[in-house]
């Protein structure tokens, strides 16, 4: 048997999504058909909860108001997961900043460039959404916007994951999130470069990585049209960290690169020491480099450098 | 810091139908040192249960809507960051047969076949079990300038890595380290870098082109 590495992209939810995957020559087509299943994954998750599409579950979901919505397992999964974090950072990190990305030009579907504003009442928060577990049902008590982009691309990623389980090894990298599995094409770890935030055409190192996620919040990219940077604060709906550490980037790794998102946005609101307890606490380990340099992280996150 | 051992799918402990998970022997605990136990309710467990479930439940869209989304989409090349190859010495677990990398140049079949117009480059080349013998030089370009570096291989693995020309705009003092990373890892294998959707590094570039030499 040889060993074989299958890679495909294409473009989902913004980014460029790649797929690697290691196979045995014997398994081809099962290589074939689990790549085909990873980009249904990320073909579902965004028809399901594209902020920018108005035919998508999670804008007809914000369309109604006061009125219990019963949702799809996808959409429910993320939206319950978006506002457990919401609970426990105290709204540091919140999906119903939506209306004020929007605010802050981050409103334009990027296929057709077209913004589609609608109505949603300033000052919502998270509060405003009211899960029933049981019967699977979501109600907003006020206009709001859900905003699940840091949830739902890493949510994609890992069910695209699932389906490389198989397989002796894999990486899927949609834009700098990358969930990595099994062993590369030496029996070891797969080696992960984290961008300098600073000096961004440099790496401030590599890290070890089987079977876990890595991803990093930075403000160097997707710069809005007005300035700043693509994460606010959902406390002050201002772009950039009201702490005073003032955060250039964390990255976290993770088991689940859901997790590893969401938890890298919730800690560069966070910033400082409280970002990095808030990890140990979260079952994730981090590292977070502050505007002038210095770097803080997580008491295992060492145990991963290269 | 000795090397943490890495264990294979499986060996990280069982998820059960509840979403709870069982923890692993401590000894495989390398991801979370000294830290057992937390999974339960940590988001991180949390997020992994959400996972499973989803998964279980199936997909989301009947298959003539997944295609007719897929229709929309847009085919890029792959960036060029992700450098394909890479490999290094044969451990174990490489393949049996000794064999030089070569792109079998396969088509894609049923990766895709649902969207003809968005079916991406499946492309699918032969792993490389060892590099051969040699100093291989190799070039690479970054929005910040270029760099070429020698590397050198013996017995199957790289020996040393040296970079001769450095015309970046930011002295190449800044990449010291680079070099004995690269050995460390045997190979270009960073491939990789969480969020780096738009830069490069000329550096990986130029010791991936080396490398490809050598298989």
């Amino acid at each position: 048997m040889t060993l074989q590495r299958a890679t495909a992209g294409r473009v989902f939810m913004d980014t460029f999504v790649s797929f690697e995957v290691l196979h045995e020559d014997t398994e081809t087509d099962a290589a074939d058909a689990a790549m085909s299943d990873g980009f249904r994954w990320f073909s579902d998750v965004e028809a399901t909860c594209s902020r920018f599409d108005p035919e998508s579950e999670l804008r007809r979901l914000c369309a109604r108001t006061g009125e219990p919505v019963t949702v799809g397992p996808l959409l429910f999964a993320a939206v319950s997961f978006a506002l457990e974090l919401a609970e426990r950072t105290g709204g540091a990190f919140d999906p119903t900043v939506g209306a004020a990305m929007e605010a802050a030009g981050f409103d334009r579907e990027y296929r057709s460039q077209e913004s589609h504003p609608h109505d949603a009442v300033p000052g919502a928060t998270w509060r405003d959404v009211i899960l029933d577990d049981d019967a699977r049902t979501i109600r907003l008590e006020r206009g709001l916007t859900l905003d699940l982009g840091a949830v739902a691309k890493g949510l994609a990623i890992d069910l695209a994951g699932q389906a490389f389980a198989p397989f002796r090894g894999f990486v899927i990298d949609a834009g700098g999130d990358i969930l990595t599995g099994g062993t590369n094409a030496d029996g070891g770890p797969w080696v992960i470069g984290l961008r300098d935030p600073i000096a961004t055409d440099m790496l401030a190192g590599s890290v070890r990585l089987t079977d876990a996620a890595i991803c990093t919040s930075g403000g160097y990219e997707r710069k809005a049209a007005r300035g700043g940077h693509h994460i606010l604060d959902p406390r002050t709906h201002c772009a950039g960290p009201s702490t005073p550490a003032e955060t250039a980037s964390v990255t976290v790794i993770a088991e689940t690169a859901m997790a590893a998102d969401a938890l890298a946005t919730a800690a560069f609101v966070l910033g400082g020491e409280a970002a990095i307890a808030f990890l140990e606490d979260e079952g994730a380990e981090g590292r977070l480099t502050t505007i002038d340099g210095r770097v803080l992280a997580t008491r295992g996150f060492e145990e991963y450098w290269l | 810091m000795g090397a943490p051992t890495f264990p294979r799918k499986g060996a990280k402990g069982t998820t059960m139908a509840d979403g709870q998970r069982t923890p692993p022997g401590a000894g495989e605990q390398w991801w979370r040192k000294g830290k057992p136990g937390r999974l339960k309710s940590s988001m991180v467990g949390i997020s992994a249960a959400a996972v499973l479930g989803v998964y279980a439940a199936g997909y989301v869209s009947s298959s003539d809507a997944a295609s007719a989304g897929e229709r929309v989409q847009a085919v890029t090349p792959m960036p060029a960051t992700t450098i394909p190859g890479a490999t290094a010495a044969a451990t174990p677990r490489a393949t049996s047969t000794p064999q030089t990398g070569t792109t079998t140049g396969r088509a894609p079949t049923g990766a895709t076949a649902a969207a003809p117009t968005a079916t991406p480059t499946a492309a699918r080349t032969t792993v490389a079990t060892a590099y051969q013998d040699g100093t291989y030089s190799g070039t690479g370009a970054g929005p910040h300038g270029g760099m070429t570096v020698s590397v050198a291989v013996q017995g199957g693995r790289i020996t040393s890595v040296e970079i001769t020309s450095c015309n970046t705009r930011w002295p190449c003092s800044r990449i010291a380290d680079m070099p004995a990373r690269v050995v460390a890892a045997q190979s270009s294998q960073v491939a990789y870098v969480t969020r780096a959707t738009d830069s490069s590094v000329a550096f990986v570039r130029a010791v991936a082109a080396a490398l490809e030499q050598a298989r």
